[in-house]
């Protein structure tokens, strides 16, 4: 009789384990519309540290550049010092360094000279000062040596004083044309602005009524480095600077990189989105699940009721190169789709997923979230799912509320850079002057001087940049969620 | 008793003259949908676009039909009540004196007006709130149109069968009630 009992107890306990398990895999069942991924545009593979090539150390010899070496406060004076650190970096991201100095033209020098340019000799040429070239700084020379090797990193120190002339129709062009060259190899331009103490002669500045004047009277100025290589590279020679110079000072110090692929990696091919991009807080909806399919379209699963607002917030330092103009604009391209049937086995028998007609549903909003460890601010991008639903833009309702109650949906969200921004003509705004404002400036007396066309040639390397920007995926996501009431 | 018997019997029959028409909707509603005129009518004029969801209404009609009809079968077992219950009120009604049955014309204005009210209150429960997930297919228009028709409907109806259902007696309280031929009923 006992035995008899057992074994009832048994079988029924084998029946509820094997209805049980039907009943969990079926819940856990994936049925997706069909739909083919967007093809990402970027896909950048870490180069090898090992993968080590030369280096061009450009060295600005006008004139201008004198009052770096000959300074008035030695504590402020890192020119100096950034000059003597220059080979030893050099060696450390590149297998052979070779020295160059510019002006009116490009010439290749020695070591030994180019150690000489912490003197005011350099500049001056005292064994030659006929033949001296330290009239004029041409930085499309300078930039057109980047064709030499393609290969090869390219550090250019000088101040950019540039004048009007050089940055308009054929002298303009000729700037371009390497730099068009430089960018569509798919190499960087770093722009590393230093405050230096200064104790010279600026030439060179317009003044009204056409003509040029100089100026003595100021004791800081900045100089420039401009590094033209793999962004790996612009941020070794940054990064080294920074730590050796400019954990206190940061005002004295700015940072730019110019890049026609501002997105340094596709978030959902890297794997790097996770559940807390969309549910931030810790109300997350029931059912939830979150995995990543098709190798790689992370995937939402919830079931939800209509008050709930779909957020999904990835933070900019994880796709955007660090120090680049970054993106002005993001473009979400979409897919909703329905089902009446909410059970896979449904769904995939009557083939019930229905293609909605609406197109862009979502929209995007700069936000800055705070950071978790410390009391940061970290700057990101959050995208409203299904906003535009909302017939009423002003209206705090959830946008769910104006989809079926009952349904099943599937949502697949591809975000897109689609045009890239223009912070770094912001970041060296204080430090430059225009042609128009330069007379004014210097009647000031000024102590600081500035550079003169600074922004304009930022702007000139943006727009090159920028012509060679092509939209970029940076992730794919899907929800898949059913709305209750 | 015999004469409250005979006045249910005919408001039964004034309830026929209308609801036949409910009841045949009724039917049609709980069969399901099928492609003709009515579902063009429910398409064209009662539901929102659900195209732009990629959806064919034919598909999503069958909830909308079973609300269609639960509502219908509410609606008229309520003007069913209420006309009957009228109809067997009419014969209580304390009217002693030529004239007096005029003064119950108020309460039957006020009796009418809860039927009126009640069919309101009805339409609106099952064309908005979220026990019928079908709800959500009807327009603002949509919702105009079943709300407005089914008060006239149901009220009509409810309207024949107490003209024919009330006492005799009692036939100056109901509007118009008194036209009737003097030997009807």
């Amino acid at each position: 009789m006992t035995l008899k009992k057992i074994n009832e107890l048994f079988i029924n306990f084998l029946i509820f384990t094997v209805l049980f398990s039907f009943t969990y895999l079926e819940s856990k069942e994936l049925c997706i519309p069909d739909f083919e991924l967007d093809t990402p545009t970027i896909n950048v593979t870490p180069l090898n540290d090992t993968d080590k090539n030369s280096v061009y150390v450009l060295i600005d010899g006008s004139l201008s550049m004198q009052g770096f070496v000959n300074p008035s406060d030695q504590d402020t004076n890192l020119y100096v010092e950034v000059i003597d650190d220059l080979q030893q970096i050099a060696e450390s991201i590149g297998n052979e360094t070779y020295y160059l100095r510019f002006g009116r033209w490009v010439k290749s020098i020695r070591e030994s000279e180019a150690a000489r340019a912490t003197d005011p000799s350099f500049y001056t040429c005292p064994h030659d000062p006929e033949n001296c070239d330290n009239q004029e700084t041409r930085l499309d020379e300078a930039i057109k040596t980047t064709q030499l090797d393609k290969d090869a990193t390219y550090i250019i120190v000088t101040d950019l004083f540039i004048e009007n002339k050089n940055l308009i129709g054929g002298k303009l062009h000729q700037l371009k044309k390497p730099l068009n060259k430089v960018l569509d190899s798919g190499k960087s331009i770093g722009i590393i602005g230093i405050m230096n103490s200064f104790n010279g002669t600026i030439y060179g500045i317009p003044i009204s009524g056409g003509g040029v004047a100089t100026y003595s009277r100021a004791n800081k100025r900045p100089f420039y480095i401009m590094v033209i290589g793999d962004q790996k590279n612009i941020h070794k020679v940054k990064t080294k600077l920074e730590k050796q110079y400019f954990t206190n000072n940061a005002d004295d110090y700015k940072f730019s990189l110019i890049t026609s692929n501002p997105i340094i990696q596709n978030l959902s091919i890297n794997k790097k989105v996770n559940e807390k991009n969309l549910f931030r807080t810790k109300n997350q909806p029931p059912e939830f699940k979150f995995e990543y399919i098709k190798s790689n379209l992370p995937l939402y699963q919830f079931n939800t009721n209509q008050k709930r607002i779909l957020e999904f917030t990835i933070k900019k330092n994880e796709f955007i190169v660090l120090g680049s103009s970054g993106i002005s604009n993001y473009e979400i391209k979409e897919t909703l789709w329905n089902s009446i049937e909410v059970k896979c086995k449904a769904i995939n028998s009557d083939k019930t997923w229905k293609k909605t007609n609406l197109d862009t549903i979502s929209t995007w909003k700069e936000i800055i979230i705070p950071a978790s460890a410390n009391n940061e601010k970290i700057d990101a991008i959050s995208i409203y799912l299904l906003k535009k639903l909302n017939v009423d833009p002003k209206e705090k309702e959830s946008p769910l509320v104006n989809l079926w109650r009952g349904f099943r949906y599937f949502h697949v969200v591809n975000i897109y850079a689609d045009k890239p921004g223009n912070i770094s003509e912001d970041i060296f705004k204080d430090w430059s002057i225009t042609k128009a404002q330069a007379q004014k400036f210097i009647e000031g007396d000024p102590v600081v001087f500035k550079t003169l066309n600074l922004v304009k040639l930022v702007k000139v390397l943006n727009d090159v940049a920028n012509e060679r920007f092509k939209p970029t995926l940076i992730a794919s996501i899907a929800l898949d969620f059913n709305l209750t009431k | 008793m015999l004469r409250i018997f005979k006045s249910l019997t005919y408001s039964i029959f004034g309830l026929m003259s209308l609801g036949w028409l409910s009841v045949i909707f009724i039917i049609f509603m709980f069969v399901g949908p099928e492609p003709n005129r009515l579902l063009d009518f429910f398409e064209n004029n009662l539901i929102v676009d659900v195209r732009k969801y990629g959806q064919e209404f034919i598909y999503l009609a069958k909830s909308l039909y079973i609300l269609m009809g639960t509502m219908n079968i509410v609606l008229l077992a309520i003007a069913l009540i209420m006309s009957l219950a009228w109809s067997a009120l009419s014969h209580r009604l304390n009217i002693d004196s030529p004239g007096k049955a005029k003064i119950y014309a108020i309460h039957w204005l006020i009796y009418t007006g809860v039927m009126l009210a009640i069919i309101v209150a009805i339409t609106f429960y099952f064309t908005t709130s979220t026990r019928y997930n079908a709800a959500q297919f009807l327009s603002n228009g949509g919702i105009t149109i079943i709300l407005f028709s089914q008060t006239i409907y149901y009220f009509l109806i409810y309207y024949i069968a107490v003209i024919v259902g009330t006492a005799r007696f009692a036939r100056s309280s109901v509007l118009f009630a008194n036209k009737l031929p003097g030997n009807f009923l």
